[in-house]
C-alpha cells in the first residue's frame, strides 16, 4: 500500500448559522507522512478531517488527494478511511466481518474476505480472534480492530479522530509505537488528530498547530516546539515561562524587551518594531539558577522558591519574583532542587528566549476553571 | 448539663418520619385490592366457561364442562344435537376469525414499513417541520377510533373503494403505524450516528449500510412493534365497526354474539379464556425473556 | 434532506418519504377534510330541491295509480258518488281497490301519494325556523282533493306535478351556483327536540338534580307547556363529563400502584406486579368489557347476589337493570382503561433515582411533601400522557356502551353518531357530529397539555 498526497486549497468550511468552523487554508500534506494536527477542543480539527474524509463539503476552495480534486464525491467513493473516536465497531458482526466489511462493500467473495481478514488481523497482533463479538474484547483489542478495519481498504490516507484518548496511559504509550510502526510498513499517509501534544510531538513527521479554525504553524516537532511562529503555538505546545513587555530596541536578530522583571534578550523571529507590546518566551528547561557559568547568563531575575514538584525523573520549581511565577525545570540528580529555598538568581540565555508580538495564548487550567 | 441531655431526644423533628410500617402495609393491601379488582372479572369469565349453564352464569353451577370448548372443533352432528350450540353459526364465527387475521396480516407490514418511514425520517431529518409532521403522524394514535373509521369509509368511499376488508386495514394501518414509529424512534435515536457513517467510509454503499447496519440494529425494535401492531390490529372493535361496511371480524363478531337479543353462550367465554391463557403465557415468557437478557436470575 | 439521501442513497430515501407522505395524506389528513366536507353539506333529503322533487313524484306517482284505476272503474264513469266521506281512513290500502259504495271518498281508495302530493310541503329547516314550499318560493299553493273525481284527481295531480316540476329544475339550477357548504349539520347538534312528558312524569323530573342542572346551563327549557332538551348537546357533555370523572377516578387510583411498582416494591416483587398489572392491560379489549356482561346481566352474578339476599326475585321477574344505568356503562368504561394510566406514570417514575428521595426523608420531608416537591414534579409527562390517553380513550368509548348496554342507552355520544351515520344513513349529520366531537377532544387535550406544559419530549418517555 502506498500513500498519497493530500493538498488542501484555500479550503474554508463556514456552516449554515454562519459559524466558520475552518478559515481559508491552504495546506500540502506529502504522500507517506505522518501528519498530525495539534490543537484544543473546538479548535476544528475533527472538521477539517471529516471534510478530507468527504463528510462535510468545503464551503470555499478544493481538495485534492492524489492530485485529483474530490468534489462532491461522498465518503464512499474517496481513497480514504477514517478511525472514529469512539471506533465505530459494528456491535452485531464478529470481529472477522467487521474487518472484512470493506470488502464485502466491493463484492468480495466470502471465503476470500475471511482469509484477508485474517491476515490483517494478524498485522495487528489479534490473531485468532476473529469470531469474537467486539463488545468481548479490550479497549486495546478494539482499537487494533478499528485499525485492522480501516487497512482492509488498502487506503491512500487514513484519518484518525483522537484514537487513543480513551485508553489509559501505558496502553496508550504502547499503541502509538505500533501506529507509527503500521504506518512506517505500509507507507499510507496518515493524518492524526489530538489534543496531545506529547502524542503529537512524538509521533509525527510534521505537526500543525490549529486554533479557532486557524492553523497558526505547521512544521517538524523541532520547529513547532524550539521556533514557535505565534504566542498560542508557544503555550500550546509545551510548557512556557511568558514575560510580557514593551519592545525597546532590536540588535541584530534579537529584541530587547522591557518587562517589570527588568530587560530580557532573546531572539526575534517576526519583524517588531520599538513600542510594540510582545511576549518573552523562555521554556522551563532553558531557566538555570545564575551561579558563575561562563559565559555568564543574560536574562537576571532576582526570585523567592516557592514550591517544588516532584515529577519522577525531573523536578519542578516555582519561583516568585515581584508576583510572577517563574517555572524551572531541572534533571533529578539526586539531591538538585531540595537544598533550593529562600531568593536567589535566575537567568537564561537569549538564544533560548523567543520574542514574538503579544497575541492570544492557549487557556490554562486555571483560565479554564475561571471561565468554565 | 443534665437538662440539656434530658431535652435532646425530645428535640427531634417528629415530622421527616419515613414511611414506616404503617403506610407500606396500607399500601400493599390496596395493590393487592386493586389486582383483585382487575383479575376477578377475568377470573368469572374463565369459571363460567366451564360451567354448563347458559347464558353464562358462575353462581348457578351445573356441572363441569368442557362442551363450550369442544364446540369450535366439534362435528356436525354432535352439533345439531345439542339444543345451545345449534343456533350458533359456528361457520360464520370461523370467517370472521379468518377475516382478522387476513386483516392483520396486511396491517402488521404496512404499519411496519409506514412506521419505520416516519421514524427515519423524523430521527435523521432535521427540518423545522419536524415537530408539525411528529403531531400530524401521530394525532391518529389519539383521536376516538371512531372517527378513524368513518373518515376512512367516508374518504375511500369517494375514491370508490366499497366498505369491507380493504377500508378495515386502511382505518386500522392509519394509527396502528404509530406504535411501530415510536418504537423505532427510540431504538434509532440511541444509535451512534458513526456507525452509519463508517459503513459509508468504509466503500459500501447507502442500500449495503442500511441492510447490513442499520436494519439488524433495528430488528429487535421492529419485532417489538410486529408484536403490537398484530395485537392492536386483531383486538380492535371501534375503528372497525366503522370501516367494515358489511364484513366482520373476530371483535365485531364477538360483539355481535354478545349482542344477541336471545342470549350468548360460553362459548364466547371459552375464546376468552384462551385468550386470557395466552396472554399470561406470554407476559410471563416476555419477563423470564427480558430477565434472562439483564442476566438476573428469575426468583 | 440532503444528509438522508448520503446516508440511506436515492431509492430508499424515495420510499421512505413516499410512505411517510402516502401515510400523512392519504390516511390521516384527507379523510379527515372529505369527513369535514360532507359534515358542511346538507344531505340530499333536507334540500329544498329534492323536496320539491319528492312532491313531482309523489303527484306522477299518483297519477300512475289513478290510471291503473281509470282502466278498472272506467265504465262506472267518473265515478262521482254524493256523499264524500269526510274521515278518510288513515291506512293506504295496499290491495287493488274494489270500487265499493262504502268507501271513500269519490270511490276511490285512499292514495296517498295524492294526499302528499301538494305544493305546501315543510321545508327542512333549523330549530325555530319554519317554512314552506309554497311560501318560500311564492307558487301557487296547490293541492290533489281526494274526494274528487278521478279526472279531477288526475288534473289536480297534473297541475301540481308541473308546477313541482318547474320549481324543481330552478332551485336545481341556484342551489349549483350557491356553495354547497353550511354549518347547519353541526348547528344540529344545539336542536332542542320536543321531550313529550305526561304531567306526572314532568313532576318527577323537576325534582331530579340532574334536570335543574340541565335547565341551568340552558340544555332543557320549557315553552308553552312544553318541554324541549337539546337531546345532542346533553348527550356530548354527559359524554366528556363522564370520561373526565373516568380520568380523574383512574388517576387517583393509578397513582399509588405507580409508585408501588416504581419505587417501593422490592425488585423481584415489582416483576410479578409488573406482569400482573400487564396480564389484564394486554388482554384483548373485547374480553375485558365482555366479562363485565356476564356480572350486570339481568340474571348475571349481581342480580344473583342481590336475589341470595332477597333483595330482588330473579324468578319473578324483579331484578335490577343494571345494563340500563350509565352507572355500569362508567364502570366498565373505567375497568377498561384505568391501565392506560398506570404505564406511563410507572415509565417516567421508574427514571426516578430512589436515592433523591432517600436523601429528601434525610433532611426532614414527610411523605406528603416528597410526593408533592419531587415525585409528582418528576412524574408529570407520564401523568399527562396516562391521563390523555385515559381520556381520549373513555370520550371514545363505543365497545363499552354498545356491548355492555347493547346499545340501548343513549346517554353516550360514541352511540349517536353510530345511529345517525349508519341507522338513520345521515352520514353528513354523522360526520359533522364526529369531526365536532373530535375537535372538542383535542381542545380539551390541547388544554390540559397547555396548563401541565407538556411537550413532545415527553410523549417519547413515556
Amino acid at each position: 500500500m502506498h500513500g498519497r498526497d493530500v493538498v488542501l486549497d484555500n479550503v474554508s468550511i463556514t456552516y449554515g448559522n454562519g459559524f466558520t468552523a475552518v478559515h481559508p487554508t491552504s495546506l500540502t500534506i506529502a504522500s507517506g507522512e505522518f501528519f498530525s494536527i495539534l490543537g484544543p477542543s473546538g479548535c476544528g480539527k475533527t472538521t477539517l478531517l471529516r471534510a478530507i474524509s468527504g463528510f462535510i463539503f468545503p464551503s470555499t476552495g478544493r481538495i485534492l488527494i492524489g492530485g485529483e480534486d474530490m468534489g462532491t464525491r461522498g465518503p464512499n467513493q474517496r481513497p480514504t478511511a477514517l478511525i472514529f473516536q469512539n471506533l465505530a465497531l459494528f456491535p452485531l458482526m464478529p470481529v472477522w466481518e467487521n474487518v472484512a466489511f470493506g470488502l464485502e462493500a466491493r463484492g468480495v467473495d466470502r471465503r476470500t474476505r475471511q482469509r484477508r481478514a485474517e491476515e490483517l488481523l494478524e498485522l495487528v497482533a489479534l490473531t485468532g480472534q476473529g469470531h469474537k463479538k467486539p463488545s468481548e474484547l479490550s479497549g486495546g483489542q478494539r482499537q487494533r480492530v478499528a485499525i485492522a478495519r480501516a487497512l482492509a481498504v488498502e487506503p491512500a490516507v487514513l484519518l484518525l479522530d483522537e484514537p487513543l484518548s480513551a485508553l489509559d496511559l501505558k496502553l496508550r504509550q504502547h499503541m502509538r509505537a505500533e501506529l507509527r510502526a503500521i504506518q512506517r510498513k505500509t507507507g499510507i499517509t496518515f493524518i492524526y488528530i489530538t489534543h496531545d501534544q506529547g502524542e503529537a510531538l512524538t509521533m509525527s513527521d510534521r505537526v500543525a498547530v490549529m486554533k479557532d479554525g486557524v492553523i497558526e504553524q505547521v512544521g517538524t516537532g523541532d520547529e513547532v516546539y524550539g521556533r514557535p511562529a505565534t504566542p498560542f503555538v508557544a503555550s500550546f505546545v509545551g510548557e512556557t515561562n511568558i514575560f510580557r513587555g514593551t519592545v525597546a530596541g532590536l540588535e541584530g536578530g534579537m529584541a530587547v524587551v522591557d518587562t517589570p522583571l527588568g530587560r530580557m534578550r532573546g531572539r526575534s523571529p517576526q519583524p517588531l518594531s520599538p513600542g510594540d507590546s510582545a511576549m518573552v518566551f523562555v521554556r522551563p528547561e532553558h531557566v538555570a539558577l545564575a551561579n558563575g557559568q561562563q559565559p555568564p547568563l543574560a536574562n537576571l531575575v532576582a526570585a523567592e522558591v516557592e514550591r517544588r514538584d516532584l515529577e519522577g525523573p525531573f523536578v519542578n520549581v516555582f519561583l516568585n519574583a515581584q508576583g510572577r511565577e517563574i517555572a524551572m525545570h531541572l534533571t533529578n540528580t539526586g539531591d538538585a532542587g531540595r537544598a533550593l529555598v529562600g531568593r536567589h538568581t535566575v537567568g537564561f540565555r537569549c538564544e533560548d528566549a523567543i520574542v514574538l508580538p503579544s497575541g492570544p495564548l492557549a487557556r490554562t487550567g486555571r483560565d479554564m476553571v475561571d471561565h468554565a | 448539663m443534665s437538662a440539656i441531655a434530658e431535652a435532646r431526644p425530645a428535640a427531634r423533628p417528629r415530622v421527616g418520619i419515613r414511611p414506616g410500617r404503617g403506610s407500606q402495609l396500607l399500601l400493599r393491601i390496596y395493590t393487592a385490592a386493586f389486582l383483585v379488582f382487575m383479575f376477578a372479572p377475568l377470573l368469572l369469565l374463565v369459571i363460567a366457561s366451564f360451567n354448563d349453564v347458559s347464558p353464562p352464569s358462575v353462581t348457578d353451577w351445573r356441572g363441569l364442562t368442557g362442551k363450550w370448548y369442544a364446540f369450535y372443533w366439534m362435528d356436525e352432528a354432535s352439533l345439531r344435537a345439542d339444543a345451545v350450540l345449534r343456533s350458533i353459526d359456528r361457520g360464520r364465527f370461523y370467517d370472521c376469525l379468518g377475516n382478522s387475521l387476513i386483516v392483520a396480516a396486511c396491517v402488521v407490514p404496512l404499519s411496519l414499513l409506514l412506521g419505520l418511514s416516519g421514524a427515519i425520517l423524523l430521527t435523521r431529518w432535521q427540518s423545522r417541520f419536524n415537530a408539525f409532521l411528529w403531531w400530524v403522524l401521530l394525532s391518529p394514535m389519539l383521536a376516538p377510533g371512531i372517527v378513524l373509521g368513518l373518515s376512512t369509509l367516508v374518504f375511500w368511499g369517494d375514491l370508490g373503494m366499497s366498505a369491507g376488508l380493504g377500508t378495515i386495514v386502511l382505518a386500522q394501518t392509519t394509527f396502528i403505524a404509530g406504535f411501530p414509529m415510536l418504537v423505532i424512534m427510540a431504538r434509532l435515536q440511541r444509535q451512534p450516528p458513526e456507525q452509519e457513517e463508517a459503513a459509508l467510509d468504509l466503500g459500501a454503499s447507502p442500500w449495503l449500510a442500511f441492510r447490513r447496519i442499520t436494519l439488524p440494529y433495528l430488528v429487535p425494535a421492529l419485532a417489538t412493534a410486529g408484536v403490537i401492531a398484530f395485537m392492536s390490529s386483531f383486538e380492535n372493535y371501534n375503528t372497525t365497526m366503522f370501516a367494515r361496511g358489511g364484513s366482520c371480524t373476530f371483535s365485531t363478531e364477538i360483539g355481535a354474539m354478545v349482542r344477541n337479543p336471545n342470549g350468548h353462550p360460553p362459548v364466547i367465554n371459552a375464546v376468552g379464556t384462551v385468550i386470557v391463557v395466552l396472554t399470561i403465557a406470554a407476559a410471563i415468557g416476555h419477563t423470564i425473556l427480558l430477565r434472562r437478557e439483564q442476566g438476573k436470575a428469575v426468583p | 434532506m440532503r444528509r438522508l439521501v448520503r446516508t440511506y442513497g436515492g431509492a430508499l430515501t424515495t420510499v421512505f418519504v413516499f410512505a411517510t407522505l402516502v401515510w400523512a395524506i392519504m390516511l390521516i389528513v384527507l379523510p379527515q377534510l372529505s369527513m369535514l366536507d360532507m359534515a358542511l353539506r346538507t344531505p340530499l333529503r333536507a334540500k329544498d330541491s329534492s323536496i320539491a322533487q319528492t312532491v313531482m313524484r309523489d303527484a306522477q306517482t299518483c297519477q300512475a295509480v289513478l290510471d291503473t284505476y281509470r282502466d278498472e272503474v272506467g265504465a262506472a264513469g267518473d265515478g262521482g258518488l254524493a256523499v264524500p266521506s269526510l274521515s278518510a281512513p288513515p291506512l293506504a290500502t295496499p290491495s287493488l281497490p274494489s270500487p265499493s259504495p262504502g268507501g271513500s271518498g269519490g270511490g276511490l281508495p285512499y292514495i296517498i301519494q295524492c294526499d302528499r302530493a301538494t305544493t305546501a310541503q315543510p321545508l327542512v329547516r333549523d330549530a325555530g325556523e319554519s317554512a314552506w314550499l309554497n311560501t318560500e318560493y311564492e307558487i301557487e299553493t296547490l293541492a290533489v282533493d281526494i274526494t274528487a273525481d278521478l279526472g279531477t284527481q288526475y288534473a289536480q295531480a297534473q297541475a301540481v306535478r308541473d308546477a313541482a316540476a318547474a320549481l324543481y329544475q330552478e332551485l336545481v339550477a341556484a342551489e349549483a351556483e350557491l356553495s354547497p357548504y353550511g354549518f347547519r349539520n353541526f348547528v344540529q347538534i344545539f336542536k332542542p327536540l320536543v321531550i313529550p312528558l305526561s304531567a306526572d312524569a314532568r313532576a318527577q323530573e323537576a325534582g331530579e338534580f340532574g334536570t335543574w342542572v340541565k335547565e341551568a346551563i340552558g340544555l332543557r327549557y320549557e315553552r308553552d307547556g312544553v318541554v324541549y332538551e337539546r337531546v345532542t348537546l346533553t348527550t356530548l357533555l354527559r359524554t366528556i363529563l363522564f370520561a373526565a370523572v373516568a380520568t380523574a377516578l383512574a388517576l387517583v387510583a393509578c397513582y399509588p400502584i405507580a409508585c408501588n411498582l416504581a419505587l417501593r416494591a422490592a425488585p423481584h416483587r415489582a416483576v410479578w406486579l409488573f406482569v400482573a398489572l400487564l396480564v389484564p392491560y394486554a388482554t384483548v379489549e373485547i374480553m375485558r368489557v365482555y366479562a363485565w356482561v356476564t356480572i350486570v346481566d339481568n340474571n348475571g352474578l349481581l342480580n344473583r347476589l342481590l336475589d341470595l339476599f332477597g333483595v330482588v326475585d330473579i324468578e319473578g321477574g324483579d331484578f335490577v337493570a343494571f345494563k340500563r344505568s350509565p352507572l355500569t356503562v362508567f364502570t366498565v368504561i373505567v375497568y377498561t382503561y384505568i391501565l392506560f394510566m398506570v404505564f406511563p406514570i410507572y415509565n417516567v417514575m421508574s427514571t426516578l433515582d430512589r436515592n433523591q428521595i432517600e436523601a429528601a426523608h434525610d433532611l426532614g420531608s414527610s411523605t406528603w411533601r416528597v410526593h408533592r416537591r419531587i415525585i409528582i414534579p418528576h412524574a408529570k409527562p407520564g401523568i399527562a400522557v396516562g391521563c390523555i390517553a385515559t381520556f381520549m380513550l373513555s370520550a371514545g368509548a363505543f365497545s363499552v356502551p354498545r356491548i355492555v348496554s347493547s346499545g340501548l342507552q343513549g346517554e353516550w355520544f360514541s352511540q349517536t353518531i353510530y345511529n345517525k351515520f349508519f341507522e338513520s344513513q345521515n352520514t353528513n349529520l354523522g360526520s359533522a357530529y364526529a369531526f365536532a366531537y373530535t375537535v372538542i377532544c383535542f381542545v380539551i387535550v390541547g388544554l390540559f397539555m397547555w396548563v401541565m406544559r407538556a411537550r413532545l419530549k415527553d410523549f417519547m418517555r413515556a
